[in-house]
């Protein structure tokens, strides 16, 4: 897939291209397709190799989490690349459920490292609360979730599933809200004013008088005179040294010499003290054998059913086996005199992208129940991406679809209302019928 | 019997006996007068209740911080602020100082990372100190819950006076024979001697240990000169500059004297040549009649020196003399002067047991005061001589290392 443009990319389309290839210098072009891609449920999209068309500039951000730059004629090495990655898509074993969400996106992140056989090596980022960005995995979990990012790798590394290669940076982050940018300053141990002048103290040998230079400083001349034996200090070292420093508050005009480092936290305001900050290590991280393996045998049974048992709800299914059963009903309908509709339900709602990734799987399964309860108990419903729904309503009539449409309508804008703030929440339904032979577009 | 022990008669019997015991008798019968005075001087102090800055300068003082900070958390008097002051210290000072200032144990912990001298950093604490009045203490001294409001009391006692010198007595008399000796030492020249010496208005030094002094005092007479010896400096400075000078015994310091007669030696020698360089150099013109000259001054300073510098000297002679004139009666001569100065010794104990409020505790020290006759003719008299005399000849207290080279060559060029 070759995308110059927005409007050129088609999500729906990924699973008939090899690589996409992004030709723009725009980094919110990038950054759309990416998401839409590796935060696809399905492991054949997730992994697709992303390439870009080398620019001037183009920002660490894409450079570094793209699958390689490329020349607009050369498309040799990104096809070799591209066959690399596929064949090792070939030999993993596409596991579908987790035992838990921060399982599936450190499984996931291993299927990335396996497949692109390199470590996970995070890069620097002003727009990362972290300050550093790994690679796939920020993506699964998201900005706002950040301090997930290190436990998730924790984790890998207590299960021997990945190991602590070398150590890139120390990050400090906010106490509060883990943040790692701040500013920080030197403050008033007294009124915590952070106007403070520091001076040099200076020692007068001769008659042991000691104080700040403003003492000895003249209003009209540059010497140094002694406020207390009145001579002038001409050589440092001979008549006077500077044994140490002071600083002085210009809000309260206390002095000391030791101030306190505070930190006002640039995401959420805190102000607190240094030394509160909490310290955490960037590490690059690599694939152990044992992880290799489990990305190629997939997850013991036992590890995930019972996690995953009161999830289910009869009649939401996968999106792979949503195609396998679209397929069957389109030819089903030959022989059968009742109609099958298909039905895909949009969520736009700018507001989403500020939620959590915990907040949109939340809400996501939410508006999946709310669909699936409008539906009999064998009618299907599948999630394509947060905002992205298919149903498929077996044996029904055009009037029922619509009024039911209308239904699912209503119920779900008043669900994201009630829990997203300021939506500003638009959802469509597009529903049409499933014939024999010819491919439904919605 | 007037030919043989003339020295003891005239001289130490006279002196450190009969005037101490005739003072004390008088300042006994003030008692009643005195107890109402301080009671009104503790009420204008209570209606007042100045800041009190409390000033610890020192160098490699980090062990003995924090029981100072805790001994000044516990005192009765409480509108004071602690500065600490770190003179170029190489052991763990700056950690418990800074930990103790983060934590708002202390008001304020300054440091020079370049040694500037015990001066320099009294000076400097003074620089920032915003009280009323100034404590001086020394870092390894603990102190009697009302010892700060004891010392600030005199204060308002009279307005005249400009500096106060605290009680100072030994806390660790027990370790060794050498500490219990300093015990009694303190005990009779500072407990019972300082308030004979105040009575009489001689008294000469505000301890560095525990003195406290007027800021406006200390800014007039430009507060501390380099050392050794920077407490009976100042306190002379203050009474040149019209002060009066009190002692106060109420208000009771322990300190940590040393524990090994090599230790205590080298101090003394510090000490005592502080009395050539001062007393006999930077403030001769005491004994000049000049403007600002005193009666007291003047008195204090021939007391001391004609006591601790002449009879010194004299000493010496009178053992001359006795081995040119009588020396066939040297061996009654001997045990004969040991008994009279451990009977005058045993005198001054008992006077010190009468003035004192430790007295239970202090009663083990009068087995000790026989040993007070070698301790004091010999000890410390032989220590004495070697310092004037060092002190005289050479100048030996400017290469002291107690003070940075630069500091004193430069305080040996100008004079101070």
């Amino acid at each position: 897939m070759y995308v110059e443009r927005e409007v050129e990319f088609d999500s729906a389309k990924l699973y008939y291209v090899d690589a996409i290839i992004i030709n723009s210098p725009e980094v919110a072009l990038f950054e759309k397709v990416l998401r839409e891609a590796r935060m696809h449920y399905d492991a054949e999209i997730y992994l697709k190799p992303i390439f870009c068309v080398k620019y001037d500039d183009l920002p660490l951000q894409v450079i570094e989490r793209c699958d390689g730059l490329t020349d607009v004629t050369q498309y040799q090495e990104i096809a070799r690349i591209t066959r690399n990655i596929k064949t090792r898509i070939g030999k993993l074993f596409l596991q579908q459920k987790f035992p838990s969400n921060d399982f599936g996106v450190m499984y996931k992140t291993m299927q990335y490292l396996f497949t692109r056989d390199k470590d996970l090596k995070p890069f620097i980022s002003r727009q990362a609360r972290l300050n550093y960005v790994y690679p796939f995995l920020n993506l699964q979990l998201e900005d706002i979730d950040h301090l997930k990012v290190l436990k998730v790798l924790r984790t890998a590394v207590k299960e021997g599933l990945m190991r602590e290669e070398e150590t890139l940076d120390k990050v400090h982050l906010c106490e509060d809200c883990h943040s790692a940018h701040h500013n920080i300053r030197e403050t008033c141990l007294h009124c915590n004013g952070i106007d403070l002048k520091v001076q040099d103290l200076i020692h007068h040998f001769q008659c042991a008088y000691i104080g700040p230079e403003t003492d000895f400083m003249q209003e009209y001349t540059d010497e140094l005179i002694c406020p207390k034996c009145q001579k002038i200090l001409r050589h440092i070292g001979v008549d006077y040294d500077k044994p140490s420093h002071v600083f002085g508050c210009r809000t309260c005009n206390e002095h000391f010499q030791n101030p306190l480092f505070t930190y006002n936290c640039v995401d959420c305001g805190k102000i607190s003290d240094i030394r509160h900050l909490q310290e955490h290590l960037i590490k690059k991280m690599s694939l152990t054998s044992k992880g290799k393996q489990l990305v190629l045998s997939g997850l013991p049974k036992k590890n995930y059913e019972e996690d995953n048992k009161n999830n289910e709800i009869p009649g939401i299914y996968e999106w792979p086996t949503f195609k396998n059963i679209l397929k069957q009903e389109k030819a089903r309908t030959a022989f059968n005199s009742g109609k099958t509709f298909l039905g895909k339900v949009t969520v736009v709602d700018e507001e989403l992208n500020s939620i959590s990734w915990r907040e949109k799987l939340t809400l996501r399964s939410e508006l999946v129940r709310v669909i699936k309860s409008y539906l009999k108990d064998y009618d299907m419903v599948t999630v394509a991406t947060t905002g992205e729904f298919y149903y498929l309503m077996i044996e029904t009539n055009i009037n029922k679809v619509n009024e039911i449409n209308e239904m699912i309508v209503y119920n779900l804008e008043s669900l994201v209302k009630s829990n997203v703030a300021k939506s500003k929440v638009r959802v469509e339904v597009v529903s049409k019928p499933v014939v024999h032979n010819e491919e439904v577009v919605l | 019997m007037v030919r043989i022990f003339w020295y003891f008669i005239f001289f130490e019997f006279g002196r450190y006996v009969v005037l101490e015991f005739w003072v004390l008798f008088v300042y006994w019968l003030g008692r009643k007068k005195r107890a109402e005075d301080w009671e009104n001087a503790r009420q204008a102090l209570r209606n007042e209740m100045p800041l009190v800055s409390l000033i610890a300068p020192g160098k490699n003082e980090g062990k003995n911080i924090f029981k100072l900070v805790k001994s000044l958390n516990e005192q009765t008097y409480q509108n004071v602020e602690v500065i600490i002051v770190d003179d170029g210290s190489d052991d763990e000072t700056p950690i418990i100082g800074r930990n103790l200032e983060q934590n708002g144990l202390i008001d304020k912990f300054i440091r020079n990372d370049m040694r500037g001298g015990k001066a320099s950093a009294a000076n400097l604490a003074w620089r920032y100190s915003t009280g009323k009045f100034l404590l001086h203490l020394d870092a390894d001294c603990s102190f009697d819950r009302t010892a700060v409001e004891n010392i600030i009391i005199p204060f308002y006692l009279d307005p005249e006076i400009g500096g106060v010198g605290g009680n100072v007595k030994v806390r660790n008399g027990h370790v060794s024979l050498c500490a219990r000796l300093q015990s009694i030492e303190y005990l009779k020249s500072i407990s019972v001697g300082r308030i004979v010496t105040s009575y009489l208005g001689i008294y000469r030094i505000i301890s560095g240990a525990f003195g406290a002094f007027r800021m406006d005092a200390l800014k007039k007479v430009g507060v501390w000169d380099i050392g050794p010896g920077l407490d009976g400096d100042i306190t002379v400075k203050l009474r040149k500059s019209g002060y009066k000078i009190h002692f106060e015994p109420k208000a009771i310091c322990l300190t940590a004297v040393p524990t090994k007669f090599s230790k205590l030696w080298k101090q003394r020698l510090r000490w005592s040549r502080s009395l050539v360089r001062f007393r006999l150099r930077k403030h001769l013109d005491v004994f000049k009649p000049h403007k600002g000259w005193r009666w007291g001054t003047f008195m204090g300073f021939v007391e001391n020196v004609f006591y601790n510098f002449v009879l010194d000297i004299k000493w010496y002679i009178y053992i001359i003399d006795m081995m040119v004139n009588f020396s066939s009666w040297i061996w009654f001569l001997i045990p004969m002067n040991l008994a009279l100065y451990m009977i005058a010794g045993f005198m001054q104990q008992l006077s010190v047991s009468l003035w004192s409020e430790r007295s239970e505790e202090e009663r083990v020290l009068w087995f000790y005061v026989p040993f007070m006759v070698f301790y004091v003719a010999f000890f410390l008299r032989f220590c004495r001589t070697i310092a004037y005399f060092k002190e005289l000849v050479w100048k030996a207290s400017y290469r002291d290392p107690w003070n940075p080279q630069k500091s004193s060559y430069q305080a040996l060029k100008n004079g101070y």
